[in-house]
Formats: C-alpha cells, sequence, structure tokens
C-alpha cells in the first residue's frame, strides 16, 4: 500500500533501507523536508548521511522503501529521468569541491545551467551574477588549480545554486575549508537558499552547524531521529556540553 | 622476485598487454643486438660495415627506452590506488620511482632472455627459420658467443629501459595530490606559437626552393611534429569558443586540457612516421629485411607508447566526469562529447601527418 506524502513536504522519504555490499547504511530512515525550509541531518561520520542524500537526491536507488518529491514517486523512476531530475531539480555540494578541472570557474557554474537546458545567455548571465553574489567574481576566467580551496568551494555552491534548483543538498559542504571560511561559505550558502526560497538539505557531523537551520534531524546508525526545531536542538546539545 | 611476480598476478589486461608488448620489443631488440655481434664476430675484417651494423640497433633500443618511459609515466594517473598503497605503506617518492623503475627492466629483461633463447635455438639449428644456413654467418654460428660481450649487449635493454622509466617519473608527480597541486593548464606561449609556425615553413621554403632539399624536408617534418600541441590546443578553442553547447564545451576544452599530454606522443607518431619513411625510402626498404623490422619495431614502440597515453588520458577523463555524473549529465551527452573530442584529435593529427607525409613524398624522388 502506498500513502501519499503530505501535502507541505517538498521530499518526503519513508522506510529507506540501504546497504553497501552488505554493510547496512540505512536501517528504515524516514524523513519529510518542508518547502523552502533549512533541513540539517547531524551525527557522527559513518551513520549514514551522505547515503541519505544520494537515495534523497536519486544518485542511487534505495533497497527498499519509498521516495516522493513533490507528491511524484522518484524511487519508481528510471535512471535517465533521475538523471532529469538531478540537474532540472536539485543541485549539489559536496566535501570537496569537484569542480571540472579544464572549463573555468564561470564555465563550470554555467555547465549546470546548460545542462538543465536553460538558454546559453540566460546561463552565462546567471552564472556571473551568482559568482558575484557568492564574492568570487575575479576567478571567473580562473580554472580550479589556480585556486584555493575556498575559492573553489564557493563555486561549487554556485554551481548547485546557479540553474534555479528546488532542492539543494550539501554532504558536509564546509569539510575541506578552515574554521572561518567554513562559516563564511555556510552563511552564504544559507543565505542564497532563503532569499531565492529553495530547499537546502544539510548534512553535517558538527552539531554547531544546527544555528543556521530551520529544523535539525539527528542520524545514529541509519536511523533518523524526528525532525525538532533548531532552537530545541541548540538547547539539548548545550545541555549535553554542560 | 617474488614480489614482483605477485604484482604481475595482479595484472589486469591492459597491463598486461603493455607487459608483453614491452617483452616483445625487448626480445627482438635483443635478438638484433646478438645478430650484430655475430656479425662482427664472423666477419673476417672487422670495420665500418659491423659498426654501421651494431648503430643501426640503436633506434629501436631508444623505442624500447620511450616505450619504458611511456609505462612508468602511465602509472600514477592510470593506478593510483597502487600508488597510494605504496605510499601508505611508507615508501617515499625515491623508493617508489625506484620499485616501478625495477618493475619495467624486469619486463625487458625477460624479454631480452628470450631474445637470447630464440638466438641460441637458431645457432643450434633446432628450429630452422631460413634454410640452408643462410642466416650462420650473420649469427656466427661458428665462433662461439664470447660471455662478456653478450652479457654486456643483452644487459644494455633492461638498464636502458629502467632509467628512462626512472627518468620519465617525476617524484613530485608521482606522490598522490591535492587538487591543488594539479598542473595548471598550459597556454601555449607566443614564442612557441612562432616557432611552431616557422620552422615548418622555413623547411618547406627550403625544400622547394631546392636550396638543401635533404635538410629542409626535414626541418620542415620535424617542425610540423613541434605543431601538433599548439594545433590541438587551437582547434580546442575554436571548438568551444562564442556560447557553445555543453557538448561543444567540453570537448573544446577536454582537446585543449590534453593537447600537451597527448599532442606530445601525437607528434612523435607524425614526426617517426614521416622520418622513417624517407629514411626507408632513401636507402631501400625492399632490401633488407633487417631493416624493414628495426623500422617496425620502432613503429611499434612509438605505437605502444601513444597507447599508453591515450588509456591513462581515459582513466583521467573518468574522473573528470565523476562530478558531471553527480550532476545528473545525460551519460548520451558524455559519449557525444567523447566522440567529437576524439573526431578533433583524429582529425589534427591526420592533417599533421599528412602534411609530413606530403613533405616527405615531395623528398624521396629528389634523394
Amino acid at each position: 500500500m502506498t500513502v501519499a506524502p503530505p501535502d507541505n513536504d517538498v521530499l518526503w522519504a519513508r522506510a529507506l533501507v540501504k546497504a553497501h555490499q552488505g554493510t547496512p547504511a540505512l536501517r528504515s530512515a524516514s524523513i519529510g523536508v518542508r518547502e523552502g525550509e533549512i533541513l540539517a541531518v547531524t551525527g557522527p561520520s559513518g551513520c549514514g548521511k551522505s547515503t541519505l542524500l544520494d537515495c534523497l537526491s536519486g544518485l542511487t536507488c534505495a533497497d527498499e522503501g519509498e521516495i516522493w518529491f513533490n507528491s511524484a514517486p522518484v524511487h519508481t523512476l528510471g535512471r535517465t529521468s533521475r538523471e532529469r531530475l538531478r540537474r532540472e531539480r536539485f543541485g549539489y555540494v559536496g566535501p570537496e569541491p569537484q569542480l571540472v578541472p579544464e572549463l573555468t570557474a564561470a564555465e563550470n557554474v554555467a555547465l549546470s545551467s546548460l545542462l538543465a537546458g536553460i538558454c546559453r545567455k540566460e546561463a552565462v548571465v546567471s552564472a556571473a551574477e551568482w559568482l558575484e553574489r557568492l564574492d568570487v567574481a575575479d576567478c571567473a576566467k580562473r580554472r580550479p588549480a589556480e585556486l584555493r580551496q575556498e575559492q573553489r568551494q564557493r563555486i561549487a555552491v554556485a554551481r548547485a545554486l546557479a540553474h534555479g534548483p528546488t532542492v539543494v543538498f550539501a554532504d558536509e559542504p564546509t569539510a575541506p575549508l578552515y574554521r572561518e571560511a567554513q562559516d563564511q561559505v555556510l552563511r552564504m550558502l544559507v543565505t542564497a537558499s532563503r532569499s531565492h526560497g529553495i530547499t537546502l538539505v544539510l548534512a553535517t557531523h558538527d552539531p554547531s552547524v544546527a544555528r543556521y537551520a530551520d529544523r535539525v534531524a539527528v542520524m545514529t546508525d541509519g536511523r533518523l531521529a524526528t525532525p525538532v526545531r533548531a532552537r530545541q536542538a541548540m538547547a539539548a546539545s548545550t545541555l549535553e556540553e554542560n | 622476485m617474488l614480489a614482483y611476480l605477485r604484482l604481475a598476478r595482479g595484472y589486469r589486461t591492459l597491463a598486461l598487454c603493455r607487459w608483453l608488448l614491452t617483452a616483445a620489443a625487448s626480445a627482438a631488440v635483443a635478438a638484433l643486438l646478438l645478430r650484430a655481434l655475430g656479425l662482427a664476430l664472423t666477419s673476417p675484417v672487422p670495420g665500418t660495415a659491423t659498426a654501421m651494423r651494431l648503430l643501426w640497433c640503436l633506434p629501436p633500443l631508444a623505442g624500447v627506452g620511450y616505450l619504458a618511459a611511456a609505462w612508468a609515466r602511465s602509472v600514477p594517473l592510470q593506478q593510483p590506488e597502487r600508488v597510494a598503497g605504496m605510499v601508505a605503506a611508507g615508501a617515499g617518492a625515491g623508493r617508489l620511482r625506484l620499485l616501478l623503475a625495477v618493475e619495467i627492466s624486469l619486463a625487458c629483461a625477460g624479454g631480452a632472455g628470450l631474445g637470447l633463447l630464440g638466438v641460441l635455438v637458431l645457432r643450434a639449428h633446432l628450429l630452422e627459420l631460413v634454410p640452408d644456413g643462410r642466416l650462420d654467418p650473420a649469427l656466427g654460428v661458428r665462433a662461439g658467443l664470447p660471455f662478456a660481450a653478450t652479457a654486456t649487449l643483452l644487459a644494455m635493454v633492461p638498464l636502458l629501459g629502467g632509467l628512462a622509466a626512472a627518468a620519465a617519473l617525476r617524484p613530485k608527480e608521482l606522490l598522490p595530490q591535492e587538487e591543488a597541486e594539479e598542473p595548471v593548464q598550459r597556454r601555449p606561449s607566443y614564442v612557441y606559437v612562432a616557432a611552431a609556425v616557422l620552422v615548418p615553413a622555413a623547411g618547406a621554403a627550403l625544400e622547394i626552393s631546392g636550396t638543401d632539399v635533404l635538410w629542409g624536408g626535414l626541418l620542415a617534418i620535424t617542425g610540423i611534429g613541434l605543431a601538433v600541441p599548439a594545433l590541438l590546443y587551437g582547434a580546442g578553442m575554436v571548438m568551444a569558443w562564442g556560447r557553445p553547447n555543453p557538448v561543444r564545451l567540453l570537448a573544446g576544452r577536454g582537446v585543449q586540457a590534453s593537447a600537451w599530454q597527448l599532442g606530445t606522443p601525437l607528434a612523435v607518431f607524425s614526426v617517426v612516421g614521416a622520418l622513417g619513411a624517407v629514411v626507408t625510402a632513401k636507402l631501400g626498404l625492399g632490401r633488407s629485411p633487417l631493416l624493414l623490422t628495426e623500422t617496425g619495431l620502432v613503429a611499434l614502440c612509438v605505437l605502444g607508447a601513444l597507447l599508453t597515453r591515450v588509456v591513462e588520458l581515459a582513466a583521467l577523463r573518468r574522473r573528470t566526469y565523476a562530478p558531471l555524473l553527480r550532476m545528473g549529465a545525460p551519460s548520451a551527452l558524455l559519449r557525444r562529447s567523447a566522440a567529437l573530442r576524439g573526431g578533433a584529435t583524429v582529425a589534427v593529427t591526420l592533417a599533421a601527418t599528412g602534411g609530413a607525409a606530403a613533405l616527405a613524398a615531395a623528398l624521396t624522388p629528389q634523394l
């Protein structure tokens, strides 16, 4: 029996199970992501956050369970439809910038729009705008190898946002950065998502990131706790520390 | 040795093919060297003929060295997990270099051993390749093979292979790198572009005007080789010109990025091909099966090095495309871009080789 997802959830997953060659990564994980919110998924490394994001974004198929995006099933889609969903409706920022080394920064950002089927002129204009917004406009004509890691990660953020996605998945987006840059990049990602009404699913091992989120879901050993409001999560983690 | 065998057991098909190619080329070179020795032993008066025979073994020997260098260079990109494993086990850049050089020179040594075996079989008439003992004088059948000379000549092959491999590996590139340390894509400098235009033009002018046909032609052919990377870079730039679609953009920038890495072996390939054509036409290829063997051997080595580089770059390309797949780029798009990139590279190579061949053809009757 299929249960239709709640109407205000843009992305909804129920009882996801996924194993990597026999090692369980997700054990019946369920989650609902509301439209326009910033949801942090926290938990220690190895608890299944990346696998959850991979399943939600349609990169891999869960072994069991359902995923719904805008009230349409994702788990029944074929490979090409999932590819299309990824390039048109989703954005992704990974723990590594993962830019195409032979393309310039502007081309890397414009590529996501081009792949999403946006016309070339608009793609170039929006790439320039996003680079400007993320303070890396001066790197537009340079290739990733010539840039600092922080600049590269900003370009990766711009790439994830440039084609106007509905949901952006960020998997430890601050992992390669030093403390100060971590805050900056995260703040930019969050501000941009809020101002453009983009839903952001943020996976991180760092509980302090919760202060940027609307709701926080804690993940332990492949299971997700029900998301709580960020303020409660902050209070809970302060209590634990004390 | 035991560790080496264990390594060889883990070879995949491609690595095995490369191993076999290196060993086969080494065997042929070893046989040629021993044949030169045999000729020297049986000829009544040692002189220029025997020395020339030995000197003619140098191009194939250089070919084996080039192949070994290409193999060594391909390891860090093609088998990164192996390099990472050895680094994790505590091997530094120096030891890694030594290990790879020894691995490659062992392949050469194996080949040289096979070459010796073949020569011994022919000498003992266990196998009649040519009837009536016509090969006997060349193999020095009547004289015994002196140990020192044989060992020296045979040792040349693995020694050269190992040295070439060690020289080709740059310690900095060998260790697993951060993305930041990846080589910045080089744009051809103006001096280089000027040289790539002027050298072939000057050579062709010399050849056509008839002032110095041979040197003019050779200069022009070498110049064309020099121009291949610049041509590739230019072709890539043209492909990604203006407001390209993703296929054109990826293909064009890909060609630009591989202009040096792929352009160099392609240039060697076209230059060696054209020069080989001139030389064999001048000396009469049909008259000497030995010369035919040597030319074929050099061609095989150059082709093997080129293919090694192509496979190495394909491995690099797969890593480049990982983020694209993550972004949901359709695989048909990636295939189309790969086809366009390959087509452009082949077109540039054909144009360069065609130009060099035309010059060679114009050169031949006048010699």
